[in-house]
């Protein structure tokens, strides 16, 4: 009981970012919590009425032992009923479980109706490709990390991998799905309000597992088509001498040998797509916040953030450096 | 301590039984159970690898030959009832005829081996490394190939122990044991045979 | 204390010396010292130092998991790095479920069941030993190659294709899937003993329905061994091993394998082992109860029907750890259904233990406490259970925190609650000495408080979204603070162990003397001395009820005639326990640790080239050559040809 109480404290706290499967943003997130908090209700009074009944039995025993009296004379017959009881109750609860579980997962399981949006997604060691297909070529685009989506339009990811098995998991809006090499599997959800839902890779993947994160912007229709519409751009050429030049260090160093820039010479696709990385909120893989400072960390020695990870530290000039920073940050 | 009263006497049980009177003889069946279990195992992997396949085998790699093979299951089945005539002259603890029976046995036993490096170096026509199907066929021979091997060591030890005069009454009930490992050696391959050699051709 | 049995100082007469002294020569250890200790056959030699050696692993085990607790009391901690952590927790892991929680069962089982079935030794005393080296080289090996830095390092269930050899290169996953092989092959051996002992052993009048609760838990799960292991011996032995070591391709998609392949055969085995792990814990729990009740487990044969459905339908559950991948929509309602299905027959056994201690005369001894701790904190990792049997829920929890602490309520309650209430129970029949109740209790409410301060708030943690197996998080999850308090609770049952060894040092040097019989207990193996000596019993014991030390009058029926000249033990029939033959028992010898060290070299050979199976198989055919060769001591016995059994 007090295990309770506490649980249900700690639970009521809120968090500065928005990943948990107790605060449902969606109707998948919803039902399953729920069905939590149904579990949650019957389990505690099943708890407390068996350790009750354990207790109460060594108490009672222990009395009649003080008190030297013998056993009921219909022992045997209370204890049979009482465990027929006991076992009976069991499968009773448990029969309604299993029947309320059926339902959530009949609710959940089927593709949703409606016009639903289709975004590929592809686990990498440790960085998910984000693709958004379309009809015709200039439509499709690639990113990284991000997913974005519009408010209360029912959303599928296409979900594989290319090297290990990764897991997507953005608990505020649904259950986790595995990305399998080899296979391809689907998962949909919705967000009903709009927000910044954060999530990370849940099956083992290797060294960087734990930072593996990537965050689902859900937005009003309108906004979402004015990302869509941005997103389909190829970057915006450098305008000035400073971005020139840090174009020419991005093409002629070692990121273009793993990264992409659509509108450039450089179509890698061993990294992130780049094109749109200044208009992201995270570096790494929902590892850092956004900023010139960070960036620059990150290119200079992401091996210091992410122990492990497949980038190189990079040794430039600090005036190529803040070139590069500074085109890097150009492209919204 | 607490006192004890005599309620049995068990002198003159016997000390040298056959079958599942013994305890050897359970402890061969529960190696049995383990080792044949693996074997279905195999043959479910075996299943579950071609399923990922449209063809089987695919396309570009050989059929099994089936000469040797089927000479193999051939001889197997032939080998069963000298195991069993061994078995029963255990039974009867006549040394002479058990000693025969296990040179026989030690004679099959080194053919199904020899018989079997060739099934796998070349009747299959397909290495471990070549593809899935060519690491599924080597995993079903070679498992049941390691049954070969360890019963053919036994036996040739058992026989050795015969020929040499170290045998003592308990051997019997070993040798006879022996016998019992045989069948199922013999028995799980058919179905494997068939998995392995004609499933490529029928399936 | 109505079943205590007083300690009858019997005028020995000169018959019953002789007696003695014939057993004595026959059934002494042969050999001493170093020497003697490496040809051991005595099941409880052998179970002794197996027992000890898995507390080892568990120790040590332990020690990484307190690293990594330290590691995560802080968001970004920098204590150690992702590729120390990685190898942290799967060593944890690894060791936990094949070094210790499997093993400790089955060795405590090699002690206990010959004793309380009433024989002189389990059915093969070399193979025995032999599963002993084996486990013995395995988990030197998986903690020597960790502590080199060449620990296993994909968790440990290692899957494919992480564990392969494109994303794996290095020798540490070849570690783990021999350590596998070791310790399924001392496993598989410990369970064809267990199974062959009781089957054939037992004491004469032992039948069906006189078995105590105990060994009926620890024979369905040598069964349960039986079936579930080859599959991981296979999966790890024969299909990942030699993707790396050979280029097979069982699970390269590119060539036709199947990435899932692995974790099918591994979940195979991978849950059933939750319940090899935890029906014997079951058992210890019966066995407390009824001492410290000083009444039989009410529901005997609803008690052991429960044994077996456990042990049954813990086959069909394998898919629920599989929840995230493709599987059939149909298919997942099945192990859904199987694993609700299965919190039925514990639920059951609960009750009845429940019923048992109303109806009984409980001592709350230290042991007591551990059986009724384990109800307290097994129940809630059965509750999670049934939680995560449903699919939409599992889909949210797995591979998250609340899993971690889900596993570790179910292992810690299930596993090592009953198996600390057994050490209280049988320390006095091992060592001859009680252990300090004061201490135990003191280790008793430290490893309480902590198990629930540590993993209490991990259910929480995962649902607020924290994976498992991350080296680190960051401060904005908001994290932080259950994570420290789950490390403080660790730092607690650390105090509790370290209580525990102190009273289990203290009390083997000089604790108060326990006699035969200290609790008044009902089964066999309180007939005899503490310690027990080599042939366990001077008589075999009779069995004429369910709780024979109870149900005797003042004497004990007993049967004798077993020779004393040679080691002898006597072999009855399957269901009813009537004495058919008689067995000798093999006397002391090296060759199963020869045998062993055979084993040794194929596969840790194996780690490195294809060539070691032919060497170890080589090395392995002259170890069964020492073995089995006859010793020609017996000249009686020798048999010449030309006499067949008529002629003679």
């Amino acid at each position: 009981m007090l295990a309770a109480a506490t649980l249900l404290a700690l639970v009521a706290c809120g968090h500065a970012v928005e990943q948990s499967a107790l605060h449902p943003a969606g109707p998948q997130a919803r039902k399953v919590s729920d069905l939590w908090w149904f579990a949650l209700i019957v389990s505690t009074v099943v708890y407390v009425v068996t350790i009750g009944a354990l207790l109460w039995a060594a108490w009672r025993a222990r009395r009649r032992e003080h008190a030297g009296a013998p056993l009921p004379p219909d022992s045997e017959r209370r204890m049979t009923r009482a465990v027929a009881a006991g076992v009976g109750a069991t499968v009773a609860l448990l029969l309604v479980f299993f029947v309320y579980d059926l339902s959530v997962g009949r609710t959940l399981s089927p593709p949703p109706g409606g016009d639903p949006l289709t975004i590929n997604v592809i686990g990498h060691q440790w960085w998910w490709e984000v693709q958004y297909p379309d009809t015709t070529p200039h439509g499709r685009f690639t990113t990284a990390n991000e997913i974005h989506v519009p408010v209360g339009r029912p959303v599928v990811l296409l979900l594989t991998s290319t090297d290990v098995i990764h897991s997507i998991w953005v608990p505020n809006l649904a259950g986790k799905k595995d990305l399998i090499p080899g296979y391809t599997q689907s998962v949909w959800f919705q967000a009903d309000t709009a927000g910044v839902y954060r999530g990370q890779c849940a099956e083992f993947c290797g060294h960087q597992h734990a930072k593996m994160a990537l965050v689902v912007v859900a937005e009003p229709p309108a906004e979402f088509q004015r990302w869509l519409a941005q997103s389909r751009q190829p970057a915006l050429p450098p305008t000035d001498s400073v971005t020139r030049r840090g174009q020419e260090v991005f093409l002629t160093g070692p990121c273009v040998m793993c990264h992409a820039i659509d509108g450039t010479p450089a179509g890698s696709n061993v990294g992130p797509n780049l094109t749109h990385l200044a208009s992201r909120r995270t570096l790494g893989a929902g590892t850092l916040p956004n900023t010139r400072g960070h960036l620059a960390g990150w290119i200079v020695d992401p091996q210091r953030v992410k122990p492990g990870v497949w980038m190189p530290p990079n040794q430039l000039a600090p005036r190529d450096l803040e070139a590069l920073l500074t085109y890097l940050q150009s492209l919204k | 301590m607490r006192r004890t009263r005599t309620v049995l006497d068990v002198s003159m049980l016997p000390d040298h039984v056959y079958g599942p009177r013994d305890v050897m003889w359970w402890g061969t069946l529960g190696f049995m159970v383990i080792e044949g279990f693996t074997l279905v195992l195999c043959a479910v992997v075996y299943v579950y690898i071609g399923q990922n396949f449209r063809d089987w085998p695919p396309q570009g790699t050989p059929l099994p030959a089936l000469g040797v093979p089927t000479v193999q299951v051939a001889l197997m089945l032939v080998s069963v009832p000298a195991l069993v005539w061994t078995s029963r002259a255990a039974h009867a603890e006549d040394a002479g005829r058990v000693r025969i029976g296990l040179t026989l046995a030690t004679l099959f036993g080194a053919v199904f081996v020899a018989l079997r490096a060739v099934e796998l170096l070349v009747s299959l026509g397909v290495t471990w490394h070549r593809n899935a199907y060519g690491s599924v066929q080597w995993l079903v021979i070679g498992a049941h190939a390691t049954l070969l091997l360890i019963e053919f060591v036994e036996v040739a030890g058992m026989a050795a122990i015969f020929w040499l005069g170290r045998a003592e009454r308990k051997h019997f009930s070993d040798a006879a044991d022996l016998a019992f490992y045989w069948y199922f050696m013999v028995g799980a391959w058919i179905p494997l045979y068939a998995l392995c050699f004609l499933g490529p051709r029928w399936l | 204390m109505t079943h205590a049995r007083e300690v009858v100082a019997l005028p020995a007469t000169d018959h019953e010396d002789d007696e003695l002294a014939a057993l004595r020569r026959s059934w002494r250890p042969r050999h001493r010292g170093l020497w003697g200790w490496l040809t051991a056959v005595d099941h409880k030699s052998i179970a002794t130092r197996y027992v000890a050696t898995a507390f080892l692993w568990f120790l040590l085990g332990g020690l990484n998991a307190a690293l990594m607790r330290l590691q995560l009391a802080r968001p970004e901690n920098g204590l150690v790095g992702p590729d120390r952590y990685n190898q942290l927790f799967t060593v944890h892991g690894t060791a936990m479920m094949f070094l210790f929680a499997v093993p400790v069962m089955t060795a405590v089982g090699l002690y206990l069941v010959p004793l309380m079935i009433g024989t002189r030794d389990v059915a093969f005393p070399r193979l025995n030993a032999f599963g002993y080296w084996v486990f013995l080289i395995g988990g030197v090996f998986l903690f020597v190659s960790f502590y080199l830095n060449t620990g296993p390092d994909t968790g440990w269930f290692a899957y494919v294709p992480l564990s392969g050899p494109e994303y794996a290169p290095g020798k540490r996953v070849d570690v783990w899937a021999q350590l596998v092989t070791f310790t399924e092959i001392a496993g598989l051996v410990a369970a064809v003993e267990i199974i062959v002992t009781v089957f054939k052993q037992r004491a004469p009048g032992m039948s069906l329905n006189r078995i105590p609760l105990y060994v009926w838990a620890i024979l369905v799960v040598s069964f349960m061994i039986v079936f579930a292991m080859p599959a991981v011996a296979m999966a790890s032995t024969m299909m990942l091993a030699m993707d790396r070591l050979v280029a097979t391709h069982f699970f390269n998609q590119a060539e036709g394998g199947d990435p899932l392949l692995w974790q099918h055969l591994f979940w195979f085995f991978g849950h059933p082992e939750v319940y090899i792990m935890f029906i014997p814990g079951l058992g210890f729990v019966s066995s407390i109860v009824e001492t410290f009740t000083g009444r039989r487990v009410f529901g005997y044969p609803v008690m052991v029907l429960s044994l077996f459905i456990t042990g049954f339908v813990g086959f069909g559950l394998w898919v629920h750890h599989m929840f995230a991948t493709p599987i059939p929509q149909l298919g997942r309602s099945f192990f859904t259904a199987a694993s609700v299905l299965i919190a039925i027959p514990t639920g059951t056994q609960i009750f009845c233990w429940i019923a048992t201690i109303w109806a009984g005369r409980p001592r709350f001894t230290t042991a007591m406490l551990f059986a009724i701790g384990f109800i307290v904190v097994f129940v809630i990792g059965g509750v999670t259970g049934v939680m995560i049997a449903s699919v939409p829920f599992d889909l949210q929890v797995h591979d998250t925190f609340f899993i971690v602490a889900h596993f570790h309520y179910v292992i810690l309650g299930g596993v090592v609650f009953p198996l600390f209430g057994a050490f209280y129970l049988w320390f006095p029949k091992v060592t001859g000495r009680m252990l300090d109740e004061t201490l135990g209790k003191w280790h008793f409410w430290l490893f309480f408080v902590g198990v629930n301060v540590t993993f209490f708030p991990m259910h929480i943690l995962g649902l607020n979204g924290m994976p498992r197996r991350v080296y680190t998080y960051l401060p904005e999850m908001g994290w932080g603070d259950l994570n420290l308090l789950a490390t403080v609770g660790a730092g607690v049952i650390a105090a509790s162990v370290a209580v525990f060894l102190v009273n289990v040092v203290r009390s083997a040097w000089r604790g108060a003397l326990a006699g035969p019989d200290p609790w008044g207990g009902p089964t066999l193996e309180w007939a005899t001395a503490s310690p027990p000596p080599p042939w366990n019993f001077r008589h075999i014991p009779v069995v004429e009820s369910g709780s024979p030390l109870w149900s005797a009058e003042a004497e004990l029926p007993v049967a004798t005639g077993l020779r004393t000249d040679r080691r002898e033990f006597l072999v009855t029939t399957v269901l009813d326990a009537v004495p058919d033959n008689r067995h000798e028992h093999p006397t002391e010898t090296i060759w199963p640790f020869v045998m062993a060290l055979a084993i040794g070299v194929t596969f840790i050979g194996a780690v490195f080239t294809p060539w070691a199976y032919v060497v170890g198989f080589a090395f392995a055919t002259v170890a069964f050559a020492g073995w089995a060769w006859p010793r020609g001591t017996k000249p009686e016995e020798r048999v010449h040809p030309g006499l067949a059994r008529e002629a003679r």
